[in-house]
């Protein structure tokens, strides 16, 4: 009876807690870093408003990263992939993209593809979970509005693991700092 | 039966020492578990504001309190949770179990709200099938230990809305087992329909799931034929399941064969279903179906009708190979052999229900299958417009078929 009970009482508040840790645990051991992004303004059902963003490595190039991943393999949504990235002058800039995390060795990201790629492919589209940033309706319209005037930059806390969460927008007009300053912020 | 007022009947026997207190709480006891709580409105009701509640919850949280502290954020939908659990408790502890379902039927709708909120502070990604699994399994307990029916439906829709996300992307996930397994355990304990449809479903999307998961999804007209056979196979295995009811979803299944042979005897259909492969998986399921059939034909519910749709599909089956495998290229344009299949079939299977109904003087069945006679002929009418003396023909030849039956109706009657 009372085992019953925990699980009843208890399997919900396991289930937030799990949720929460995991995700805050990037952020907590992550280290912080500022990419440029571009934002419009769908709608979740069960969250509201929020701004898909367009991160420069969401479409990439062939001819730009070295392309590590296994031959004549298709990958496809939800097949984990690692964009590995430089830290040039405090700008994160895609080197390379494989599907062994060993291959890797500056800060690697976790990616997956859009719909399917292969090693062969021209360009990458890829999604990385960092694409959502909830905000009240009138914020993202702000939003919008920040990207016709200059840049947009997300402030991104990525582990070593290479999880990753979304922690901020910031706007700035000027190239982006390593560390993220005092701006016109939103979290 | 109301229980409460047999509650205050056996009050006054034991004031009035008709019988004995311990007599008393026997008989209470036998009609305890029997009170036909689902039918009561206010239950419902109840059901219906803790689910419009939760939607304000959903919206409350859409709104976006970033400029609020994470913990006071949280509080949004962590202080419903709180209540509702210790309102459940509370009134499981003065054994008013109704007024606990609702509780729980809450708290597993704050629940969700909960797992929203924190995908929406740490900005998780919006297509976020996680969220909802876990929201299910946060429920499975509520089925598990509680038996609520309320919990089940919720837990199902929202499975399916889970499921339905994994498709989309062709993702399938080891865990989503788990919910079904749960499910299905709660529908074969109940046996009631409204465990038993939403279980269909369920298991109809989640074989889908897998199937677009290993890039199968091009099935082919020949897996919702399997699907049909299967879900018949299925339904003769819910013994308990009342008798009209049973019969009822016997009767829908063979509404939908009759359905898909009405659209095969369009080209267009006919030529769509012929075109698509047959997948390993359909051909399984089917024989798996059959085989199940088989061994349950001693003990299958409303037998002649469920044994009209076994032949209804093997011979749309058939027919479907036939055009494939036997008609030469020139002639495969028309899709002839299906479309004439599909007419033959559906007019016997109408034919067979009719004498059927005759046979059990069934009012509704007779007038059900006449109506679908001539829907028969009214489509055919628009089907082949131009063809006047064809369109004539079988106008004349229902004429002629309604005065049959209805002289047959008759001599049934004064018989």
């Amino acid at each position: 009876m009372k085992i019953k009970l925990i699980a009843l009482l208890g399997l919900p508040w396991l289930i937030i807690t799990g949720m929460i840790v995991g995700a805050y645990l990037p952020i907590y051991l992550g280290d912080r870093y500022l990419l440029p992004v571009k934002p419009r303004d769908p709608r979740d059902f069960f969250r509201g408003n929020y701004v898909d963003l367009q991160y420069d490595f969401s479409l990439l190039a062939a001819k730009d990263i070295e392309v590590k991943l296994a031959a004549e393999k298709s990958f496809r949504f939800g097949d984990r992939l690692y964009l590995e990235f430089e830290n040039r002058n405090g700008s994160l800039k895609a080197i390379s993209l494989t599907d062994t995390v060993s291959a890797t060795k500056n800060i690697r990201l976790k990616v997956q593809p859009r719909w399917s790629i292969t090693a062969n492919g021209t360009h990458f589209d890829l999604v990385s979970g960092l694409e959502s940033f909830f905000a009240p309706k009138e914020a993202a319209e702000d939003w919008e509005n920040a990207l016709r005037d200059g840049k947009v930059f997300a402030e991104v806390a990525i582990d070593r693991s290479g999880n990753a969460r979304l922690v901020k927008l910031i706007k700035k007009t000027a190239p982006a700092p390593a560390k993220p300053a005092a701006d016109d912020t939103e979290e | 039966m109301n229980f409460n007022k047999l509650k205050r009947e056996v009050a006054s026997w034991v004031e009035a020492q008709i019988i004995s207190p311990a007599q008393g709480d026997r008989i209470l006891a036998r009609y305890n578990d029997h009170v036909p709580a689902y039918k009561r409105m206010s239950f419902w009701l109840q059901c219906l504001a803790a689910t419009l509640a939760g939607f304000a919850l959903l919206l409350v949280i859409s709104k976006n309190w970033q400029h609020l502290h994470w913990f006071a954020q949280s509080s949004i939908t962590l202080f419903p949770l709180i209540v509702a659990q210790v309102w459940a408790v509370w009134q499981e502890r003065r054994e008013n179990h109704l007024s606990a379902e609702i509780g729980w039927f809450f708290a597993s709708i704050a629940l969700g709200a909960n797992i929203m909120i924190q995908a929406q502070i740490f900005h998780i990604s919006a297509y976020y099938p996680n969220g909802v699994l876990f929201w299910v399994i946060g429920m499975l307990p509520v089925l598990l230990f509680r038996a609520s029916m309320v919990n089940y439906l919720l837990a199902a829709a929202l499975f399916m809305m889970y499921l339905a996300m994994q498709m989309s992307h062709y993702q399938f996930s080891p865990l989503s087992i788990l919910p079904l397994a749960v499910l299905a355990w709660f529908a074969w304990s109940s046996q009631r329909v409204m465990t038993i449809v939403p279980l269909l479903v369920t298991v109809y999307m989640f074989l889908l799931t897998i199937l677009a998961h290993w890039q199968s999804l091009q099935n082919g007209i020949m897996w919702e034929l399997s699907m049909l056979l299967f879900a018949l196979a299925l339904v003769q295995q819910f013994s308990k399941l009342a008798e009209d009811w049973a019969g009822r979803l016997v009767y829908l299944l063979f509404s939908i064969t009759a359905f898909l042979n009405i659209l095969f005897t369009f080209k267009f259909f006919a030529r769509s279903a012929t075109n698509s492969a047959d997948s390993l998986a359909s051909i399984f399921l089917a024989v798996v179906a059959l085989a199940s059939l088989a061994v349950a034909r001693n003990s299958v519910r409303l037998p002649q009708v469920s044994w009209l749709v076994v032949g209804n599909i093997v011979l749309t089956i058939a027919s479907l190979w036939l055009q494939r495998l036997f008609v030469s290229e020139s002639d495969q344009n028309s899709y002839q052999v299906v479309r004439i299949a599909a007419n033959i079939i559906y007019l016997g299977s109408i034919a067979a229900l009719l004498f059927r109904a005759i046979a059990l003087r069934e009012k509704p069945l007779f007038m059900g299958a006449v109506m679908a006679f001539l829907l028969w002929t009214l489509i055919r009418y628009f089907d082949l417009f131009a063809n006047y003396l064809i369109t004539a023909l079988i106008f004349a030849f229902s004429a002629a078929a309604l005065v049959l039956l209805n002289r047959l109706w008759e001599k049934k009657y004064e018989n």
